[in-house]
Protein backbone atom coordinates (compact mmCIF):
# COMPACT_ATOMS: atom_id res chain seq x y z
CA UNK A 1 0.00 0.00 0.00
CA UNK A 2 1.05 3.19 -0.70
CA UNK A 3 2.13 5.93 2.34
CA UNK A 4 1.14 9.06 2.54
CA UNK A 5 4.94 10.33 2.86
CA UNK A 6 6.78 13.05 0.57
CA UNK A 7 9.98 11.39 1.96
CA UNK A 8 9.32 7.71 0.27
CA UNK A 9 7.83 8.20 -3.17
CA UNK A 10 6.01 5.29 -5.11
CA UNK A 11 4.21 5.51 -8.28
CA UNK A 12 1.12 7.01 -6.91
CA UNK A 13 2.90 9.80 -5.51
CA UNK A 14 4.79 12.81 -7.46
CA UNK A 15 6.76 15.66 -6.75
CA UNK A 16 7.47 18.70 -8.43
CA UNK A 17 9.49 21.60 -8.76
CA UNK A 18 9.49 24.65 -9.79
CA UNK A 19 13.12 25.98 -10.72
CA UNK A 20 13.20 30.24 -10.72
CA UNK A 21 16.95 30.89 -11.04
CA UNK A 22 19.06 30.19 -14.14
CA UNK A 23 21.96 28.12 -13.63
CA UNK A 24 23.03 24.27 -13.01
CA UNK A 25 21.39 22.08 -10.30
CA UNK A 26 22.62 17.84 -9.72
CA UNK A 27 20.55 16.09 -8.65
CA UNK A 28 19.96 12.31 -7.49
CA UNK A 29 17.33 9.73 -6.95
CA UNK A 30 17.90 7.20 -4.50
CA UNK A 31 16.02 5.75 -1.28
CA UNK A 32 16.20 7.54 2.40
CA UNK A 33 19.61 8.46 2.60
CA UNK A 34 19.74 10.11 -0.64
CA UNK A 35 20.44 13.76 1.03
CA UNK A 36 23.56 12.04 2.65
CA UNK A 37 25.41 11.16 -0.80
CA UNK A 38 28.64 13.03 -1.59
CA UNK A 39 27.92 16.04 -3.88
CA UNK A 40 30.12 14.67 -6.44
CA UNK A 41 27.60 11.23 -6.74
CA UNK A 42 24.96 13.58 -8.00
CA UNK A 43 24.47 11.88 -11.34
CA UNK A 44 21.56 14.10 -12.74
CA UNK A 45 21.27 17.27 -13.91
CA UNK A 46 18.99 20.47 -14.81
CA UNK A 47 20.21 23.28 -16.70
CA UNK A 48 17.41 26.26 -16.28
CA UNK A 49 18.00 28.76 -18.62
CA UNK A 50 17.00 31.74 -18.87
CA UNK A 51 13.67 32.06 -20.45
CA UNK A 52 12.74 33.36 -23.66
CA UNK A 53 10.68 36.97 -23.78
CA UNK A 54 7.24 35.45 -24.85
CA UNK A 55 7.51 31.88 -23.26
CA UNK A 56 5.36 30.39 -21.03
CA UNK A 57 5.87 28.13 -18.55
CA UNK A 58 6.11 24.83 -19.21
CA UNK A 59 6.02 21.14 -17.53
CA UNK A 60 9.01 18.69 -17.80
CA UNK A 61 7.83 15.16 -16.64
CA UNK A 62 10.70 13.25 -15.42
CA UNK A 63 10.18 9.65 -15.21
CA UNK A 64 11.77 7.47 -12.33
CA UNK A 65 12.73 3.52 -12.88
CA UNK A 66 14.52 0.91 -10.96
CA UNK A 67 17.53 -0.50 -12.23
CA UNK A 68 19.72 -2.41 -11.00
CA UNK A 69 21.66 -1.03 -7.59
CA UNK A 70 19.37 1.97 -7.25
CA UNK A 71 17.39 4.64 -10.18
CA UNK A 72 17.82 6.27 -13.38
CA UNK A 73 15.84 8.71 -14.73
CA UNK A 74 14.38 8.39 -18.38
CA UNK A 75 16.10 12.24 -18.79
CA UNK A 76 19.34 12.21 -17.19
CA UNK A 77 20.72 15.74 -18.35
CA UNK A 78 17.40 17.97 -18.68
CA UNK A 79 17.55 21.82 -20.10
CA UNK A 80 14.42 23.76 -19.13
CA UNK A 81 13.24 27.50 -18.86
CA UNK A 82 13.00 29.81 -15.52
CA UNK A 83 9.95 29.25 -14.47
CA UNK A 84 9.49 26.09 -15.57
CA UNK A 85 8.21 22.89 -13.27
CA UNK A 86 9.60 19.48 -13.36
CA UNK A 87 7.38 16.71 -12.02
CA UNK A 88 9.40 13.67 -10.92
CA UNK A 89 7.28 10.26 -10.92
CA UNK A 90 7.75 6.41 -11.45
CA UNK A 91 5.14 4.76 -13.93
CA UNK A 92 5.96 1.25 -12.62
CA UNK A 93 4.20 0.08 -9.76
CA UNK A 94 6.94 -2.04 -8.04
CA UNK A 95 9.27 1.10 -7.97
CA UNK A 96 10.23 0.92 -4.54
CA UNK A 97 9.93 3.82 -2.89
CA UNK A 98 12.73 6.37 -3.65
CA UNK A 99 13.00 10.38 -2.82
CA UNK A 100 14.63 13.13 -4.84
CA UNK A 101 17.46 15.25 -3.54
CA UNK A 102 19.54 18.11 -5.25
CA UNK A 103 21.74 21.26 -4.94
CA UNK A 104 22.11 24.00 -7.34
CA UNK A 105 25.30 26.49 -8.11
CA UNK A 106 24.34 28.30 -5.00
CA UNK A 107 24.33 25.60 -2.38
CA UNK A 108 20.61 25.71 -2.57
CA UNK A 109 19.03 22.29 -1.69
CA UNK A 110 15.93 20.71 -3.07
CA UNK A 111 13.82 17.79 -2.25
CA UNK A 112 11.00 15.97 -1.69
CA UNK A 113 12.16 14.78 2.04
CA UNK A 114 12.46 18.39 3.21
CA UNK A 115 9.98 20.59 0.20
CA UNK A 116 10.75 24.39 0.57
CA UNK A 117 9.76 26.82 -2.10
CA UNK A 118 7.69 26.41 -5.30
CA UNK A 119 7.50 22.94 -4.62
CA UNK A 120 4.50 20.01 -4.15
CA UNK A 121 4.39 17.16 -3.53
CA UNK A 122 0.86 14.53 -5.50
CA UNK A 123 -0.21 11.40 -3.85
CA UNK A 124 -3.15 9.62 -5.00
CA UNK A 125 -4.96 8.05 -2.04
CA UNK A 126 -5.52 4.00 -2.82
CA UNK A 127 -7.84 3.26 0.19
CA UNK A 128 -10.40 4.54 2.35
CA UNK A 129 -9.83 6.06 5.18
CA UNK A 130 -8.84 9.13 7.54
CA UNK A 131 -5.23 10.45 6.67
CA UNK A 132 -3.61 12.62 9.62
CA UNK A 133 -0.40 14.01 8.20
CA UNK A 134 2.12 16.40 9.82
CA UNK A 135 5.99 17.29 9.59
CA UNK A 136 8.34 14.76 9.78
CA UNK A 137 11.22 17.17 9.86
CA UNK A 138 9.76 18.73 13.15
CA UNK A 139 7.48 21.31 11.76
CA UNK A 140 4.06 22.15 12.85
CA UNK A 141 2.15 22.13 9.40
CA UNK A 142 -0.36 19.54 10.03
CA UNK A 143 -3.81 18.29 8.57
CA UNK A 144 -6.38 15.91 7.80
CA UNK A 145 -7.34 14.17 4.77
CA UNK A 146 -10.22 12.28 4.72
CA UNK A 147 -11.31 9.88 2.50
CA UNK A 148 -14.74 8.27 1.48
CA UNK A 149 -14.90 4.81 -0.26
CA UNK A 150 -16.86 4.21 -3.87
CA UNK A 151 -19.85 1.75 -4.07
CA UNK A 152 -18.57 0.19 -7.12
CA UNK A 153 -21.86 -2.03 -7.62
CA UNK A 154 -23.88 1.71 -8.40
CA UNK A 155 -23.29 2.66 -11.66
CA UNK A 156 -23.83 6.00 -10.91
CA UNK A 157 -21.89 6.38 -7.74
CA UNK A 158 -18.89 4.89 -10.26
CA UNK A 159 -19.75 7.53 -12.91
CA UNK A 160 -20.24 10.29 -10.08
CA UNK A 161 -16.42 8.59 -8.98
CA UNK A 162 -14.94 8.89 -12.00
CA UNK A 163 -15.73 12.70 -12.47
CA UNK A 164 -14.07 13.32 -9.10
CA UNK A 165 -10.87 11.48 -9.81
CA UNK A 166 -10.72 14.43 -12.77
CA UNK A 167 -10.66 16.72 -9.91
CA UNK A 168 -7.41 17.59 -8.00
CA UNK A 169 -7.69 18.47 -4.17
CA UNK A 170 -5.12 21.15 -3.35
CA UNK A 171 -3.71 21.97 0.49
CA UNK A 172 -1.20 24.95 0.40
CA UNK A 173 1.33 24.85 2.99
CA UNK A 174 2.62 28.30 3.32
CA UNK A 175 5.64 27.97 6.59
CA UNK A 176 3.34 26.59 8.94
CA UNK A 177 -0.50 27.36 7.58
CA UNK A 178 -2.27 25.13 6.29
CA UNK A 179 -5.03 25.79 3.84
CA UNK A 180 -7.38 23.79 4.15
CA UNK A 181 -6.08 21.80 7.15
CA UNK A 182 -9.13 19.35 6.07
CA UNK A 183 -10.45 18.09 3.21
CA UNK A 184 -12.47 15.06 2.37
CA UNK A 185 -12.14 13.24 -1.15
CA UNK A 186 -12.92 10.02 -2.57
CA UNK A 187 -10.62 7.05 -2.84
CA UNK A 188 -8.30 7.00 -5.82
CA UNK A 189 -8.44 10.75 -5.87
CA UNK A 190 -5.08 12.81 -5.91
CA UNK A 191 -4.21 15.38 -3.65
CA UNK A 192 -1.52 18.08 -4.26
CA UNK A 193 0.34 19.69 -1.35
CA UNK A 194 1.63 22.73 -2.75
CA UNK A 195 4.66 24.11 -0.16
CA UNK A 196 6.28 27.45 -0.04
CA UNK A 197 8.07 29.35 2.37
CA UNK A 198 9.00 26.27 4.65
CA UNK A 199 12.51 25.33 6.14
CA UNK A 200 11.63 21.58 5.13
CA UNK A 201 8.66 20.04 5.10
CA UNK A 202 8.14 15.94 4.79
CA UNK A 203 4.64 15.96 4.59
CA UNK A 204 4.03 12.25 6.37
CA UNK A 205 1.08 10.33 7.99
CA UNK A 206 1.52 10.69 11.39
CA UNK A 207 1.23 6.95 11.94
CA UNK A 208 4.39 6.26 10.13
CA UNK A 209 5.94 9.39 12.60
CA UNK A 210 5.03 7.28 15.47
CA UNK A 211 5.91 4.02 14.54
CA UNK A 212 9.65 5.56 13.74
CA UNK A 213 8.85 7.13 17.63
CA UNK B 1 -16.53 -79.22 4.83
CA UNK B 2 -13.39 -76.87 4.59
CA UNK B 3 -10.22 -78.02 6.45
CA UNK B 4 -9.74 -74.65 8.36
CA UNK B 5 -12.57 -72.74 9.57
CA UNK B 6 -11.75 -69.54 11.31
CA UNK B 7 -14.14 -66.90 12.49
CA UNK B 8 -14.21 -63.09 14.16
CA UNK B 9 -17.68 -61.65 15.77
CA UNK B 10 -18.33 -58.18 15.73
CA UNK B 11 -16.16 -57.36 18.97
CA UNK B 12 -13.03 -58.91 17.81
CA UNK B 13 -13.71 -57.52 13.92
CA UNK B 14 -14.05 -54.07 15.87
CA UNK B 15 -10.61 -54.35 17.29
CA UNK B 16 -9.04 -55.27 14.15
CA UNK B 17 -10.89 -53.09 11.39
CA UNK B 18 -10.05 -49.88 13.80
CA UNK B 19 -6.34 -50.86 14.30
CA UNK B 20 -6.23 -52.26 10.80
CA UNK B 21 -7.92 -48.17 9.62
CA UNK B 22 -5.51 -46.63 11.56
CA UNK B 23 -2.48 -47.95 10.86
CA UNK B 24 -3.12 -47.48 6.70
CA UNK B 25 -0.36 -45.39 4.96
CA UNK B 26 -1.52 -41.80 4.60
CA UNK B 27 -3.58 -40.98 0.79
CA UNK B 28 -2.43 -38.23 -1.25
CA UNK B 29 -4.40 -36.67 -4.04
CA UNK B 30 -3.47 -33.76 -6.34
CA UNK B 31 -5.34 -31.72 -8.65
CA UNK B 32 -5.60 -28.32 -11.15
CA UNK B 33 -8.79 -26.00 -10.71
CA UNK B 34 -9.37 -22.95 -12.08
CA UNK B 35 -12.23 -20.40 -11.21
CA UNK B 36 -12.91 -17.13 -13.22
CA UNK B 37 -9.11 -15.02 -12.36
CA UNK B 38 -7.65 -17.85 -10.58
CA UNK B 39 -6.08 -21.27 -10.23
CA UNK B 40 -5.18 -23.30 -7.49
CA UNK B 41 -3.28 -25.97 -7.16
CA UNK B 42 -4.29 -28.48 -4.87
CA UNK B 43 -1.75 -31.32 -2.93
CA UNK B 44 -3.97 -32.99 -0.66
CA UNK B 45 -3.28 -35.74 1.93
CA UNK B 46 -5.64 -37.92 3.88
CA UNK B 47 -5.89 -40.48 6.85
CA UNK B 48 -8.24 -42.57 7.93
CA UNK B 49 -9.58 -43.67 12.14
CA UNK B 50 -12.12 -44.64 14.00
CA UNK B 51 -15.24 -46.40 13.31
CA UNK B 52 -18.09 -49.00 14.03
CA UNK B 53 -17.94 -52.59 12.86
CA UNK B 54 -21.70 -54.17 12.24
CA UNK B 55 -21.33 -57.36 10.08
CA UNK B 56 -24.72 -57.65 8.45
CA UNK B 57 -24.64 -61.50 6.81
CA UNK B 58 -26.75 -61.97 3.22
CA UNK B 59 -28.65 -60.89 1.63
CA UNK B 60 -27.31 -57.40 2.29
CA UNK B 61 -23.64 -59.10 2.79
CA UNK B 62 -21.49 -56.12 3.70
CA UNK B 63 -19.56 -55.32 7.10
CA UNK B 64 -20.89 -52.11 7.82
CA UNK B 65 -18.47 -49.49 9.46
CA UNK B 66 -19.69 -46.24 10.92
CA UNK B 67 -18.01 -43.08 12.09
CA UNK B 68 -15.33 -43.38 9.72
CA UNK B 69 -13.43 -40.33 10.64
CA UNK B 70 -11.14 -38.59 7.29
CA UNK B 71 -8.70 -36.79 8.45
CA UNK B 72 -7.02 -34.20 5.77
CA UNK B 73 -4.87 -31.61 5.39
CA UNK B 74 -4.51 -29.42 2.07
CA UNK B 75 -1.93 -27.73 0.66
CA UNK B 76 -3.12 -24.92 -2.04
CA UNK B 77 -1.41 -22.55 -4.00
CA UNK B 78 -4.01 -19.77 -5.28
CA UNK B 79 -2.23 -18.45 -8.28
CA UNK B 80 -4.17 -15.24 -9.21
CA UNK B 81 -3.63 -12.95 -11.93
CA UNK B 82 -4.95 -9.14 -11.27
CA UNK B 83 -4.70 -7.91 -14.84
CA UNK B 84 -8.70 -8.14 -15.20
CA UNK B 85 -7.83 -4.81 -12.79
CA UNK B 86 -5.74 -2.43 -14.73
CA UNK B 87 -6.98 0.64 -14.87
CA UNK B 88 -5.62 4.13 -15.14
CA UNK B 89 -6.71 6.90 -13.34
CA UNK B 90 -7.48 10.58 -15.15
CA UNK B 91 -4.46 12.99 -15.19
CA UNK B 92 -5.32 15.68 -12.73
CA UNK B 93 -4.52 19.87 -13.63
CA UNK B 94 -4.75 22.55 -11.46
CA UNK B 95 -3.03 25.52 -11.26
CA UNK B 96 -1.08 26.02 -7.65
CA UNK B 97 -0.24 28.19 -5.83
CA UNK B 98 3.78 29.53 -5.93
CA UNK B 99 4.43 27.27 -8.98
CA UNK B 100 1.71 27.56 -11.59
CA UNK B 101 -0.35 25.18 -13.97
CA UNK B 102 0.71 21.53 -13.84
CA UNK B 103 -1.15 18.30 -14.76
CA UNK B 104 0.18 15.30 -12.84
CA UNK B 105 1.53 12.59 -14.71
CA UNK B 106 -1.06 9.93 -15.73
CA UNK B 107 -1.09 6.74 -13.33
CA UNK B 108 -1.81 3.52 -14.60
CA UNK B 109 -2.29 0.67 -12.43
CA UNK B 110 -0.92 -2.65 -13.71
CA UNK B 111 -1.54 -5.63 -11.56
CA UNK B 112 0.50 -8.02 -10.98
CA UNK B 113 -0.31 -12.16 -10.97
CA UNK B 114 0.27 -13.23 -7.31
CA UNK B 115 0.49 -15.99 -5.44
CA UNK B 116 -1.35 -17.04 -2.92
CA UNK B 117 -0.67 -20.18 -0.51
CA UNK B 118 -3.02 -21.83 1.57
CA UNK B 119 -3.14 -24.54 4.30
CA UNK B 120 -6.19 -25.89 5.21
CA UNK B 121 -6.84 -28.98 7.89
CA UNK B 122 -10.36 -30.68 8.38
CA UNK B 123 -12.45 -34.21 8.97
CA UNK B 124 -15.10 -35.51 7.44
CA UNK B 125 -17.08 -38.68 8.91
CA UNK B 126 -18.39 -41.33 7.01
CA UNK B 127 -19.91 -44.28 6.80
CA UNK B 128 -19.09 -47.43 4.20
CA UNK B 129 -20.15 -50.31 3.40
CA UNK B 130 -17.41 -52.98 2.62
CA UNK B 131 -17.14 -56.38 1.67
CA UNK B 132 -14.52 -59.33 2.17
CA UNK B 133 -12.30 -59.73 -1.14
CA UNK B 134 -9.55 -62.53 -1.47
CA UNK B 135 -7.10 -62.35 -3.68
CA UNK B 136 -3.64 -64.37 -3.97
CA UNK B 137 -1.04 -62.56 -4.93
CA UNK B 138 2.07 -64.14 -5.79
CA UNK B 139 2.15 -66.50 -2.81
CA UNK B 140 0.57 -64.03 -0.39
CA UNK B 141 -3.22 -64.95 0.36
CA UNK B 142 -4.76 -61.44 1.13
CA UNK B 143 -8.09 -60.65 2.47
CA UNK B 144 -9.49 -57.00 2.62
CA UNK B 145 -11.94 -55.09 3.11
CA UNK B 146 -13.11 -53.06 -0.07
CA UNK B 147 -15.21 -50.23 -0.32
CA UNK B 148 -18.96 -51.26 -2.04
CA UNK B 149 -20.31 -48.26 -3.87
CA UNK B 150 -19.29 -44.75 -2.88
CA UNK B 151 -20.15 -43.26 0.50
CA UNK B 152 -21.47 -39.85 0.97
CA UNK B 153 -18.93 -37.22 2.17
CA UNK B 154 -20.48 -34.60 4.06
CA UNK B 155 -18.01 -31.76 2.79
CA UNK B 156 -20.18 -28.58 2.82
CA UNK B 157 -18.81 -27.54 6.50
CA UNK B 158 -15.47 -28.11 5.11
CA UNK B 159 -15.79 -26.12 2.08
CA UNK B 160 -17.36 -23.08 3.79
CA UNK B 161 -14.75 -23.29 6.07
CA UNK B 162 -12.00 -23.75 3.44
CA UNK B 163 -13.56 -20.54 1.53
CA UNK B 164 -13.51 -18.79 4.64
CA UNK B 165 -9.55 -19.30 4.94
CA UNK B 166 -8.99 -18.32 1.27
CA UNK B 167 -10.87 -15.33 1.61
CA UNK B 168 -8.57 -13.92 4.51
CA UNK B 169 -5.43 -14.89 2.49
CA UNK B 170 -6.64 -13.59 -0.40
CA UNK B 171 -7.45 -10.40 1.38
CA UNK B 172 -4.44 -10.27 3.32
CA UNK B 173 -2.26 -10.57 -0.44
CA UNK B 174 -4.31 -7.89 -2.06
CA UNK B 175 -3.26 -5.69 0.80
CA UNK B 176 0.48 -5.78 0.14
CA UNK B 177 -0.19 -4.93 -3.70
CA UNK B 178 1.20 -1.95 -4.61
CA UNK B 179 -1.84 0.62 -5.37
CA UNK B 180 -4.56 -1.86 -5.10
CA UNK B 181 -6.68 0.27 -2.65
CA UNK B 182 -9.01 2.08 -5.55
CA UNK B 183 -9.56 -1.31 -6.40
CA UNK B 184 -9.85 -3.33 -3.59
CA UNK B 185 -13.09 -3.62 -2.84
CA UNK B 186 -13.96 -4.46 -6.90
CA UNK B 187 -11.37 -7.18 -6.44
CA UNK B 188 -12.22 -8.82 -3.66
CA UNK B 189 -15.94 -8.93 -5.32
CA UNK B 190 -15.09 -10.44 -8.19
CA UNK B 191 -12.56 -12.90 -6.82
CA UNK B 192 -15.31 -14.25 -4.15
CA UNK B 193 -18.03 -14.13 -6.69
CA UNK B 194 -15.27 -16.43 -8.74
CA UNK B 195 -15.05 -18.48 -6.20
CA UNK B 196 -18.18 -20.35 -4.42
CA UNK B 197 -18.97 -22.78 -1.79
CA UNK B 198 -20.17 -25.34 -4.64
CA UNK B 199 -16.54 -25.17 -6.33
CA UNK B 200 -14.83 -25.81 -3.42
CA UNK B 201 -17.12 -28.34 -2.99
CA UNK B 202 -16.92 -29.48 -6.48
CA UNK B 203 -12.96 -29.78 -6.29
CA UNK B 204 -13.00 -31.20 -2.59
CA UNK B 205 -15.21 -34.19 -3.33
CA UNK B 206 -13.17 -34.96 -6.87
CA UNK B 207 -10.27 -35.31 -4.32
CA UNK B 208 -11.52 -37.39 -1.72
CA UNK B 209 -14.14 -39.02 -2.96
CA UNK B 210 -11.67 -41.36 -5.15
CA UNK B 211 -9.60 -41.73 -1.91
CA UNK B 212 -12.29 -42.72 -0.01
CA UNK B 213 -13.81 -45.40 -3.26
CA UNK B 214 -10.35 -47.26 -3.69
CA UNK B 215 -9.92 -47.68 0.51
CA UNK B 216 -8.83 -50.94 1.26
CA UNK B 217 -8.47 -52.24 4.56
CA UNK B 218 -5.76 -55.35 5.45
CA UNK B 219 -7.84 -58.06 7.21
CA UNK B 220 -5.50 -61.15 6.90
CA UNK B 221 -2.59 -62.17 4.78
CA UNK B 222 -0.98 -65.08 4.92
CA UNK B 223 1.37 -66.53 2.73
CA UNK B 224 0.58 -69.81 0.47
CA UNK B 225 2.80 -72.30 2.37
CA UNK B 226 1.85 -71.96 5.61
CA UNK B 227 4.52 -73.04 8.68
CA UNK B 228 2.99 -75.36 11.65
CA UNK B 229 5.30 -75.86 14.19
CA UNK B 230 4.50 -78.62 16.18
CA UNK B 231 3.35 -78.84 19.83
CA UNK B 232 6.12 -80.17 21.29
CA UNK B 233 10.61 -79.96 20.57
CA UNK B 234 10.43 -83.73 19.57
CA UNK B 235 8.57 -82.86 16.09
CA UNK B 236 9.94 -80.52 13.24
CA UNK B 237 7.67 -77.51 11.92
CA UNK B 238 6.00 -78.45 8.48
CA UNK B 239 4.63 -76.52 5.62
CA UNK B 240 1.03 -76.45 4.17
CA UNK B 241 -0.32 -75.48 1.47
CA UNK B 242 -3.24 -72.84 1.25
CA UNK B 243 -4.90 -74.08 -1.70
CA UNK B 244 -8.04 -71.78 -1.06
CA UNK B 245 -9.19 -68.78 1.05
CA UNK B 246 -12.57 -67.95 1.52
CA UNK B 247 -14.01 -64.93 2.70
CA UNK B 248 -17.77 -64.94 3.87
CA UNK B 249 -20.31 -63.08 6.34
CA UNK B 250 -22.48 -65.91 8.87
CA UNK B 251 -24.86 -65.74 11.52
CA UNK B 252 -25.48 -69.54 11.08
CA UNK B 253 -24.02 -69.69 14.60
CA UNK B 254 -26.10 -67.06 15.82
CA UNK B 255 -23.79 -64.51 15.71
CA UNK B 256 -22.69 -61.87 13.11
CA UNK B 257 -19.43 -63.14 12.18
CA UNK B 258 -16.31 -62.94 9.13
CA UNK B 259 -15.54 -66.39 8.19
CA UNK B 260 -12.78 -67.21 6.77
CA UNK B 261 -12.40 -70.77 5.08
CA UNK B 262 -9.48 -72.61 4.00
CA UNK B 263 -8.35 -75.89 2.94
CA UNK B 264 -4.88 -76.78 2.48
CA UNK B 265 -2.87 -80.00 1.16
CA UNK B 266 0.73 -80.99 2.13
Amino acid sequence: MSALDSRALTSLDCFGQRFSKPGRTRYTVGGPLAACVETDELPFSITVQRPGDNSAQRQHDVEVRQVRGGFTVATPQLEIAAGDVVIWHAAAADTPPYGVWGLDESDGSFSSAALRDAAFYGHVFGAAGEYAWQDANGGTACGVVRVCDVDSRDRKACERWREELKQGSIVTVEGSKVEPAELSVVVGQTVLFAVAGSEGLAITDTSLIRLSQ
Amino acid sequence: MPDILTAVDETAANVIMSKEISSLAPLAASRNSTFGPFSIEWELSASFSQGTIDIIPPPADVIRIAGVRLSYHAELKLTLDLGFLDFCLPQVCVTLPFIGRVCTPRVCLSFPTIEVPVSHSSTVDFTADVRPSVTLAGDEWKVEAVIVGVPQLVLGPAATALLGVIGGAVTAALLLVPAIGPLLALASAVILASLTVANLLGVLGALLNPLVAGLRIPLYKSPRLFEILPASGQDSAVFVRLDSVVATLDDSGGEDELVLAIDISS
